[in-house]
């Protein structure tokens, strides 16, 4: 006997995500998730971001490693509301695990939710967490190459961030070749070159992400 | 190591599948995974094989099938072969395409016995 199934096998997944967006909707909370390779700057980004939109903008951090809550700390130390879930060796976050980092914030007293994934270069982006967007942060170090050799996360991505620019004259990174390879992938995507371990570049990120947040509020 | 729970929501569909049309076994199944997915079919096979063991599909084998990227135009409305991650149109280079294959993931056909 054979049957023809068709059936989405990441459906269950999708399913949450759905559930997690109304969450996100009906509070008015603009939702992003952070995606990189390890040691790109994914948590130095979220700490400069919390110094420089903490005390203008709402916000919440729901911190994704493998193990340990040395991320989470480093963000709860600027202030902002934390939470850390541990994926114990899973390699990406998936919509189940933010469902239950949710229910301990404070969903009403927030505009924005930055939700950082494992990271991994591959798979965060098959897994829809119910974000409204997905950003990308590639660093200089890793090289250029990275936009050809693992397009699906730039192809999905709304922003990418191009990290430790004041790097650039010691890595062999060619910042016009790995621009325009990821605008082949993804034409739209907006791209923000900046340090921020040197808190360089940021304003154009800040005013970009004010903005999502204002578009939600101005829906409620 | 996302392939193995990608493989137990695999099984999961597959054992539903099998109990709604009553299936006593689960010879074969077919699963199309696109090419711009996560999924290598080598570790999903791996995976899948360690957990079916106590399931209605412990003697299945699994075939994956990698769909290649395909692209559609709307500009020209083309439709096209997108390689080596050239996602513009290869007739009249508009970049903002739609990919209309290569990003799925799913259970295409499940055989087996009643």
């Amino acid at each position: 006997m054979e049957v023809k199934v068709v059936s989405n096998i990441l459906k269950a997944n999708e399913l949450i995500a759905e559930a997690n967006r109304q969450v996100f909707e009906r509070a008015g909370i603009y939702a992003l998730n952070l995606m990189s390779s390890p040691g790109a700057g994914k948590t130095t980004l979220l700490e400069a971001l919390a110094e420089e939109l903490g005390s203008e903008i709402r916000m919440a951090v729901i911190e994704g490693d493998i193990a340990t809550a040395a991320d989470s700390e480093r963000i709860a130390a600027k202030g902002v509301p934390t939470v850390q879930i541990n994926t114990g060796g899973g390699c990406h976050l998936e919509a189940g695990m933010v469902a239950r980092a949710l229910d301990s914030l404070p969903l009403s007293e927030l505009d924005l939710i930055i939700i950082e994934n494992v990271g991994n270069l591959v798979c965060p982006a098959d897994f829809s967490l119910g974000e409204q967007d997905k950003a990308l942060i590639l660093s200089v170090s890793e090289g250029s190459d990275k936009p050809k050799k693992y397009p699906a996360m730039f192809r999905r991505s709304s922003f990418l961030v191009i990290n430790k620019i004041d790097l650039l004259d010691r890595c062999n990174f060619n910042l016009e070749k790995a621009v325009s390879d990821a605008r082949s992938i993804q034409p739209n995507l907006d791209i923000f070159p900046l340090s921020a371990t040197k808190r360089e570049g940021l304003a154009p990120l800040i005013d970009w992400l004010r903005q999502k947040v204002e578009s939600i509020k101005g829906r409620r | 190591m996302h392939e193995l729970s990608i493989a137990m929501s695999l099984l999961e569909i597959i054992e539903r599948t099998a109990r709604a049309n009553g299936m006593s076994r689960v010879t074969k199944v077919l699963v199309k995974a696109g090419e711009l997915t996560s999924v290598e079919p080598e570790s999903l096979s791996f995976c899948f094989n360690e957990i079916k063991k106590e399931s209605i599909a412990a003697s299945a084998e699994l075939l994956v099938e990698v769909v290649p990227l395909q692209g559609c135009c709307p500009v020209c409305g083309s439709d096209f072969d997108i390689k080596d991650s050239k996602l513009f149109c290869s007739m009249c280079g508009n970049r903002d395409i739609r990919i209309i294959a290569g990003e799925e993931l799913c259970l295409f056909q499940v055989e087996g016995e009643s």
